[in-house]
């Protein structure tokens, strides 16, 4: 560790220099930043640590290990290539701010996968949610704005939860270091449900789906790198071996397919074939063996490279055309050949064709599922497998740029943006053909090959009689068409229902409370009647009384008085 | 955001592209498109084929049946986009339904 910076010190000290230059000098710091970035981490070797105390703990701010580096390596490779791709943005565009918010943001997601206890991880948790939230409000549409709010007040909750699950576990262990946490105890579920709110776990998804369409179309680079990757890192590192994980990640990976099979805006197709994604790692961390952890941090490697392959491909169709709707789109690889081709290699990545990266680390979670003995779960991520084929592999590419004839002609988008999407497919190819670039890096030793018969000749099989069941439906004219629309999900509930159900709950207290005040103001009515009758110009206690009434009166009552007397 | 792109007379957004779009013409001449579909269907029956010449790793008990990825492949995403349909009556709504809430 000595002689090199923290890595996130590096991006943070990138963001302040930032708006100071603009023109060809911000572009060449940009892109040096990731670069210095870089270099200064690999002065950074396993097992050092930067430790200090504060406020009488004891806070490891950066913690070295295989995981924490393999993530290291990884966003400054995602910073590399979202970089680039931003690179064109001008001042209409809201550079300074993207640039800037994207800085702080890849370093905070470095700070979180170097943190080595739970106060800084906190620190860097809440700083991912507040940086990335400017990626989606520069966007500048009402939707953008109401989804980035919805999007910041998810994660503020997500980080709230995990500093009361650290609490918790600091009062009852006194040990504030972020290791294995397991699901002992309060403390061990507050910590799952905090990182599975940033994982996208089933119902607590659809702030992805939600926000990631409405983000501008460099920023939506950014934001598929880095928060939900912190996660996968967050569980390997605190949960791995948890076995429900791998009933939640069977979950993730089977249930956005079939939302992405209806859905007709591209960028959110790929929203839920992102949560699909992550369903395969939070099941290899779920196994917990060493093939599956390695799998699934490989997987969350690989999905960096193929999901922002993706993303960036209909980002230059939406830069360039200004549109993302599968019915609004087609035909576009005559005049835009190039990206289309890097789209088909990001969709041959995800879909874990032999040769491309996602077919080297999904595997391994499959052989994993198999060799410890999780025989129904397998089948399940087998189906999930060639249901990726169906709408990242095929959809994407075909509505975009195939298809019908949307008799839309525009042109291959600017330089920087081509450049990046190479830079990701050719890491998807590197990956694919010499697997062992990034097996080298994972956490544990490997001893595993996916390249032999039973593998390639299975995976084939499963994904070209996939792609022609899609070819036949289409033949067949039975494919769900393409149709401008949204479809109902889980942020139905937080969007429609409870404010109806807060607009009728408040209807019917606004009617209780005029009711009830009606009632007040009338019964004060009636007593000021009653005292004006009484007391009133007319009123009976107001009359002037003739002495001699009082003295009959006053002779009445001791009257009385004596009367009593004798009894 | 450039959005620049021009239009030719092909068609118009917010058209519905697949099963019923046919009032727009295809982007891959239909030539091509069907010889491209007839040499994959006929790599996809030599791929299948290849399951009965080759003696692959079974570690499923599911795996012994002759071309069991072939066919969990083809129903799989049959039943995917069967359900996917039915799922579409349930949860389609208008482009603006969150807009007029």
């Amino acid at each position: 560790m000595m002689g090199s910076l923290p890595p996130f010190l590096v991006f943070f000290a990138g963001a302040l220099l930032v708006p100071l230059f603009r023109g060809p000098v911000r572009k060449v710091l940009l892109l040096l930043i990731p670069v210095v970035g870089a270099l200064n981490m690999s002065g950074v070797s396993e097992g050092h640590a930067l430790q200090y105390e504060f406020l009488g703990y004891l806070l490891t701010p950066v913690r070295a290990d295989r995981l924490s580096l393999l993530f290291g390596y990884l966003f400054h490779l995602a910073a590399f290539i979202a970089v680039t791709y931003a690179l064109h943005l001008k001042k209409e565009d809201g550079d300074t701010v993207q640039h800037v918010s994207a800085l702080v943001y890849a370093g905070s997601a470095l700070g979180a996968v170097f943190a080595g206890d739970f106060i800084s991880l906190f620190v860097f948790w809440e700083l991912l949610a507040i940086s990335s939230v400017f990626l989606i409000w520069t966007r500048k549409t009402s939707a953008s704005i109401r989804a980035g709010m919805r999007y910041l007040l998810v994660h503020v909750i997500s980080g709230v939860t995990l500093l009361a699950g650290a609490m918790v576990r600091v009062h009852q262990t006194g040990d504030l270091s972020f290791n294995f946490v397991g699901l002992e105890g309060l403390s061990g579920w507050l910590i799952f449900l905090a990182v599975g709110v940033k994982a996208a776990f089933p119902l607590a998804h659809s702030w992805l789906i939600d926000a990631y369409p409405e983000g501008t179309a460099t920023g939506t680079v950014f934001l598929s790198a880095f928060t939900t990757k912190v996660a996968v890192y967050a569980l390997a590192r605190g949960f791995p071996g948890t076995e429900v994980l791998v009933f939640i990640g069977a979950a993730m990976a089977c249930f956005p397919i079939f939302y992405a099979v209806i859905e007709n805006d591209l960028r959110r197709t790929l929203g839920y074939s992102m949560i699909n994604q992550i369903g395969f790692m939070v099941c290899g961390v779920g196994v917990g063996s060493a093939l599956a952890v390695n799998g699934a941090v490989a997987h969350a490697f690989n999905d960096v490279l193929f999901k922002g392959l993706l993303f960036m491909s209909v980002g230059a169709v939406m830069h360039m055309t200004g549109r993302t709707k599968a019915s609004d789109l087609g035909g576009l690889y005559k005049t835009m050949p190039v990206t289309a081709t890097l789209c088909i290699v990001g969709a041959m990545s995800i879909s874990a064709v032999p040769l491309f990266n996602g077919f080297v680390s999904k595997s391994m979670i499959m052989s994993a599922l198999l060799e410890e003995g999780h025989l129904w779960i397998w089948p399940v991520m087998l189906f999930a497998s060639a249901g990726v084929v169906e709408h990242a592999g095929i959809k994407i590419p075909y509505f975009a740029f195939f298809a019908h004839d949307s008799g839309i002609r525009t042109r291959e988008p600017p330089w920087n943006m081509i450049a990046a999407m190479g830079i990701a497919a050719a890491g998807c190819v590197v990956i694919g053909v010499w697997p062992g670039v990034l097996y080298n890096l994972l956490p544990f030793p490997v001893d595993y090959s996916p390249y032999d018969v039973t593998h390639v000749l299975t995976q084939l099989q499963l994904l070209l009689f996939a792609i022609a069941a899609v070819a036949a439906f289409h033949l067949w004219k039975i494919y769900p068409a393409e149709i401008p629309s949204v479809n109902l999900d889980v942020d139905w509930v937080y969007r429609r229902l409870a404010p109806g159900v807060v607009q009728r709950l408040g209807g019917a207290v606004s009617a209780l409370d005029s009711a009830f005040r009606a009632m007040v103001a009338e019964t004060v009515r009636g007593v000021l009647r009653g005292a004006f009758q009484s007391h009133g110009p007319r009123g009976v206690l107001a009359r002037s009384w003739p002495a001699g009434s009082m003295v009959l009166w006053v002779t009445i009552i001791l009257a009385a008085f004596l009367v009593f007397q004798f009894f | 955001m450039k959005g620049d792109g021009a239009r030719a007379p092909a068609g118009d957004p917010g058209q519905k592209n697949g099963e019923d779009g046919g009032h727009r013409a295809n982007s891959v001449p239909p030539r091509a498109a069907k010889l491209i579909l007839r040499c994959f269907f006929i790599v996809c029956a030599g791929v299948a084929a290849a399951d009965l010449l080759f003696q692959r790793d079974r570690h499923h008990p599911w795996e012994a049946a002759p071309i069991f990825y072939p066919v969990l492949g083809f129903l799989g995403i049959a039943g995917l986009i069967l359900i996917s349909k039915g799922l579409r009556r349930l949860v389609m709504r208008s482009e603006d339904y969150y807009d007029d809430g």
